[in-house]
């Protein structure tokens, strides 16, 4: 038992921090403005290093431009890059869409979109929830009908709370095709017929660094013409794949201690501002919050290392999807009162709206974390994907560990 | 990095859980806290005989050369088989300050019998006003020719009525809390001037209230540095949450399993209660109360072979913290979904859970170790 790396693993850490110092840290020391975004040509550079290295989608299988590496040096990275700061291509892209694509999709399909994913060329989006139906997806009103010459879909319909739609080139789609069938067909978002809007401009205030901007667009799809080979997996397969991909969504975490970031942002924040008799930094209530937080993430740390070193486990945790759902079960629960404590410690000024369309030009009110802060709280963070719920976690977990 | 154990790490848990399972039932273990002792001298005699006693301490001192690592593995069985010999007070605390801080002499002296079980120790660190503070100290060593004169007050000197020798912190010089003028001596249990109260505690462990008055000892009953006392004191109390930790850990493991095997077979409204979701999700976070306490525990271990410093430290109370909170958790949690058979005698629930309440307040509960995780 040891907590040192190995040296070839200590060798990897050490390329990766180089690389991210170069190619990332450098270039953003000039940019530090908190509160803002960082401007995209910064970001870009960024990701076309990354993408120049190999490195742009480390989680994927090598056959489609994966690195190959260890769970653990796969861990290395993202916690570095989280550290940095430094931003991964969008999620939804790399770790929703592309896994649904290589698991479901055409050959033809992958070449099309895998390479350019990888690239960093194209974005996705997921248009799966609707202003009548919200999340109940067997109740959508979209309707995908099949276009007299044989070889296209017309669709028609609005969806809502997409994530992305706004900077995306491409939306994978639920539609309905017929009476209880749905089908997930990819959208060229440039199509005729295609509108994006976005009800929450990108926010005067928002802060990567507080994971805000949920940037929840509606899409309108009037009239549009989509190919028949847009369509994913076999016909009428939509909510079987949606399905499948959450129940492996648990599989891709960011590592346990990015936790500690936003935590330790929070308590570097608290020295400026005011408690109810001092510095908030001060008042024994919140260090001993803080103090809390801290022990519950050093705790899912280490039980995330035990888990990625692939130490032995007893009982139902030795199935490692118990393990994953575990994981993230924890770490939902943690990200949710970290979020709560950051709200709180704005006191009043965490009242205002976070919807910057509400207020005038003037830029945010208050603290300028605080709309970020308010904002990626009442977001609830996860994804539907992501069982914010926790219960199909517990349910899995319990079953494993009851065999009832 | 690496979570799992060498070839020697795994006899040893085998070799100890064997002992625990086959030779340790629970009817016994309740005859013995009501008996003379609280522990059995013939158990204390086994594990002299396998080496147990030995294992934390250097093999130049007659041990095997083991760390936190091998204290952890032997501590989470003894906390699965609720093991009431006084392992903690002679071994690891007053066996922890001979290794740390004692001269050959003193070694030559005192951990022979230890290790060779016919020596029987205790650490007396706590006073009635300091509570966790270890520091906090109003028993006086005052210079007495080449010694000392010791008088005071100990409270809660854990197998205190068994002890041979005593490891007393008392201050000779500073102020009541100053982290300066602490000095630890060997103070023999029968010297002239130290009277004791014994007494139960409510896990089934003895302790004793110590009285010092005018206790004489020479030069050579110092341990460490005059002055110089506290340092190894904190080094001492931390690998003592380790090993108590380790226990908890060991309990928590025998609840959930006892609680995911009583809730499959009790029926209830015609199917067993463990069908129900709401509890099944309760023990859903019994089970991970327990792993997350199993990683920091690990965690803590490892830091603790690393040497010795705020790392470590600060390992050590997170470790404290959360087995503090999940013993909680789990206990209750288990009693609870017992039902009414969980607080009856003849179950062992009860007393897991009482085993880990105490925990709990041995050296820092969980407010006094966040507030140390805090600060460092």
């Amino acid at each position: 038992m040891n907590l040192y790396l190995a040296s070839d693993d200590q060798r990897f850490l050490e390329a990766a921090r180089a690389f991210i110092e170069t190619e990332w840290t450098s270039r953003v020391r000039g940019y530090e403005r908190p509160g803002r975004p960082l401007p995209d040509p910064v970001v870009l550079a960024w990701h076309t290093a990354l993408v120049a290295r190999g490195w742009s989608v480390p989680d994927w299988p090598e056959r489609w431009g994966g690195t190959g590496w260890s769970p653990l040096r796969r861990h290395l990275w993202a916690l570095e890059c989280a550290r940095a700061g430094a931003p991964a291509l969008d999620r939804v892209t790399v770790e929703l869409v592309a896994p649904a694509l290589w698991r479901f999709g055409t050959p033809a399909q992958c070449e099309r979109h895998l390479p350019a994913i990888r690239a960093g060329c194209e974005r996705w989006c997921m248009g799966l929830a609707e202003p009548q139906a919200g999340w109940a997806l067997e109740r959508i009103a979209t309707r995908a009908d099949p276009d007299p010459d044989g070889a296209h879909f017309v669709v028609q319909g609005t969806k809502a709370l997409v994530t992305g739609a706004a900077r995306a080139d491409w939306m994978l789609t639920l539609v309905g095709t017929g009476p209880g069938t749905a089908d997930l067909l990819a959208i060229d978002l440039a199509t005729v017929g295609v509108r994006v809007k976005s009800p929450v401009a990108p926010p005067g205030g928002a802060d990567r660094r507080f994971d805000s901007d949920p940037n929840h667009c509606h899409v309108a799809l009037d009239h549009v013409r989509v190919p028949i080979t847009a369509r994913l997996g076999e016909p009428g397969a939509g909510l079987a794949i949606l399905n499948a991909l959450r129940d492996t969504a648990f599989e891709r975490q960011p590592p346990a201690a990015t936790l500690a970031l936003p935590l330790a942002r929070l308590m570097a924040l608290a020295a400026d501002l005011p408690g109810n008799d001092g510095q908030l930094a001060d008042d024994p209530d919140f260090r001993r919050h803080c103090a809390d937080l801290g022990v519950e993430i050093a705790a899912l740390e280490a039980l995330e290392l035990r888990h990625l070193t692939g130490a032995p486990f007893d009982g139902p945790m030795r199935d490692p999807t118990v393990r994953a759902r575990a994981l993230r079960l924890r770490a939902n629960r943690l990200r949710e009162r970290i979020g709560a404590l950051a709200v709180d410690a704005f006191g009043y000024h965490s009242l205002p709206d976070p919807d910057p369309l509400t207020v005038d030009n003037e830029g945010p009110i208050g603290h300028h974390y605080a709309l970020a802060a308010v904002q990626a709280m009442l977001a609830g963070g996860a994804t539907v994907l992501d069982d914010a719920t926790g219960i199909t976690d517990l349910d899995t977990i319990a079953h494993q560990l009851t065999g009832l | 990095m690496d979570f799992s154990f060498s070839e020697e790490q795994t006899l040893l848990q085998d070799s100890v859980a064997r002992f625990i399972q086959n030779d340790y039932d629970f009817a016994a273990r309740q005859k013995l806290i009501r008996g003379e002792d609280g522990f059995s001298r013939a158990n204390w005699r086994t594990f002299a005989e396998l080496g147990w006693l030995g294992v934390p301490f250097p093999e130049a001192d007659g041990g095997f050369g083991g760390g936190a690592i091998e204290s952890m593995i032997m501590l989470e069985q003894f906390g699965k088989g609720l093991v009431v010999e006084p392992f903690l007070p002679t071994v690891v605390l007053a066996g922890g300050v001979l290794k740390i801080a004692g001269t050959a002499a003193q070694k030559h002296q005192y951990l022979a019998g230890i290790i060779d079980g016919s020596l029987q120790g205790a650490l007396a660190y706590v006073e009635p006003q300091g509570r966790f503070n270890l520091a906090d100290l109003v028993t006086t060593a005052k210079a007495d020719g080449s010694g000392y004169v010791l008088n005071g007050y100990k409270a809660v000197v854990l197998n205190g009525p068994a002890a041979n020798v005593l490891v007393v912190s008392a201050r000779t010089s500073g102020a009541q809390r100053d982290r300066d003028g602490v000095t630890l001596f060997l103070v023999d249990a029968k010297a002239p001037g130290v009277s004791r109260r014994d007494y139960p505690t409510v896990d089934g462990l003895r302790a004793s209230e110590i009285t010092l008055e005018n206790v004489k000892v020479g030069a050579e009953a110092v341990l460490g540095e005059v002055g110089g006392g506290l340092p190894v004191l904190e080094r001492v109390i931390d690998e003592g949450i380790m090993a108590v930790g380790s226990e908890a850990v060991g309990a928590m493991e025998v609840l959930y399993k006892a609680t995911v095997e009583y809730c499959k077979t009790r029926e209830q409204f015609g199917q067993p209660i463990g069908k129900f979701q709401v509890l099944q999700h309760r023990m859903v976070d019994m089970f991970m109360e327990h792993e997350q306490s199993k990683s920091l525990m690990y965690m803590a271990a490892m830091r603790l072979d690393e040497g010795y410093g705020p790392e470590a430290q600060k390992a050590v109370s997170a470790f404290k913290v959360q087995v503090g909170k999940s013993g909680r958790f789990v206990g209750q949690n288990a009693v609870q979904l017992h039902g009414g058979m969980g607080m009856t005698d003849e179950l062992n629930i009860g007393h897991y859970f009482k085993r880990l309440t105490t925990i709990d307040t041995l050296f820092g509960n969980v407010d006094f170790h966040l507030k140390r995780f805090g600060s460092l």
